[in-house]
């Protein structure tokens, strides 16, 4: 389950934050906004979307078969800051992945090892 | 080939203190006309043009990353200033059909423009946990004392239940007290919600920005405390641009 689906704990709650924040706007909440609320005015081009319950219908086959999706690479999500807030927590600022941020960190010190004990020999 | 993607509208000569992107990066440019201005980005037809909203009209992936672009850009313009929310897809063939769209809906443009002027969207889930029945089990004597201890159960349940709905009923009450306008949505199955317990309010407030402090403190006091006492978990989330008041 992702944070954003935590219950209220008195922390930052705002789904306007970009970054940073910790409890980002849930995608079903999002959803649930967006393709069923705000002002209906049609433009010149009609699009009629599925309707919301069947989409609804869709997005719980689609939760379900998130797993699978990252199989195949389909993760875009979880680089979105408004839909994950695995991408927050686990992120640094310039978008390295932890689990990579922590590899280079580890190849950095030992580079720095290697310097340092060859520097002691000279 | 290009068409116009417009996320919202907002009053005119007043330039956003902060617009997001949208989709892959694109720009977001105000269309000025009739008194009010549009936030729209001009998006390359063959990714998201009419015939591509046709094909990716039931799906979910295509749609979620679309909607999420929406969100974002309407959410910072909403952050500072006030915008009117367009429901997903509003799509033009071209600036000028904007102005139109502009020109036709004014009035009702306007009025909700006017009605959520300084107010912003907060959420307010909640979930009824369930609790493991506080009667003991004793073993049945008989069919009648089983019948009995069964009615007794039921009463619990039913009482519990009553408790509950005065609980939420309250809460929904004390929020409405500190906000200018609240909307009852359908409450979200488990597989959207993410939470296994049934969700028992999903409710939007209109609060104006300058009441939002006494609306947390409102919620933190009169919702969040009875409601644990009555085994109910309350959720808050916001500030939303104002999807369900315009």
């Amino acid at each position: 389950m992702s944070e954003s689906m935590r219950p209220y704990d008195g922390q930052d709650r705002s789904p306007y934050r970009t970054g940073g924040g910790n409890n980002p706007a849930s995608l079903a909440d999002v959803l649930e906004r967006v393709l069923d609320k705000g002002v209906v005015i049609a433009g010149d081009i009609q699009i009629r979307l599925l309707d919301i319950e069947l989409l609804t219908i869709k997005i719980r086959l689609l939760i379900a078969s998130v797993d699978k999706a990252k199989e195949m690479g389909i993760n875009w999500w979880e680089s979105d800051p408004f839909v994950s807030a695995q991408a927050l927590g686990d992120d640094d600022e310039d978008g390295a992945p932890r689990e990579l941020q922590e590899r280079v960190e580890v190849l950095e010190s030992r580079l720095k090892d290697l310097d340092d004990g060859g520097r002691a020999k000279r | 080939m290009t068409v116009h993607y417009v996320y919202g509208v907002l009053p005119v000569g007043q330039r956003p203190a902060e617009l997001a992107e949208g989709p892959d990066g694109v720009d977001v440019q105000l269309v000025e006309g009739h008194g009010l201005a549009a936030a729209v980005s001009e998006l390359p037809a063959d990714r998201y043009g009419e015939e591509q909203f046709r094909t990716h009209a039931e799906d979910p992936l295509w749609l979620e990353k679309l909607a999420t672009a929406h969100h974002r850009v309407l959410a910072s313009i909403a952050r500072h200033d006030d915008v009117v929310p367009l429901r997903m897809p509003t799509l033009c063939r071209s600036r000028q059909s904007v102005l139109e769209l502009l020109d036709d809906r004014a009035d009702v443009l306007k009025d909700a423009l006017t009605s959520v002027s300084g107010r912003v969207e907060w959420g307010v889930k909640l979930y009824a946990e369930s609790r493991p029945a506080e009667q003991q089990k004793v073993e049945a004597t008989s069919g009648r004392d089983y019948l009995g201890q069964r009615m007794a159960q039921g009463r619990a349940r039913d009482e519990e239940r009553a408790l509950r709905g005065d609980v939420v009923r309250a809460c929904h009450e004390a929020l409405c007290a500190v906000s200018v306008d609240a909307a009852v949505n359908a409450p979200q199955d488990p597989a959207l919600s993410g939470r296994r317990e049934p969700m028992v309010l999903n409710g939007a407030y209109l609060v104006t920005r300058e009441d939002e402090t006494d609306f947390l403190s409102v919620f933190d006091t009169q919702a969040v405390g009875p409601c644990r006492e009555a085994g109910i978990l309350a959720e808050i989330t916001g500030p939303w641009p104002p999807y369900n008041f315009s």
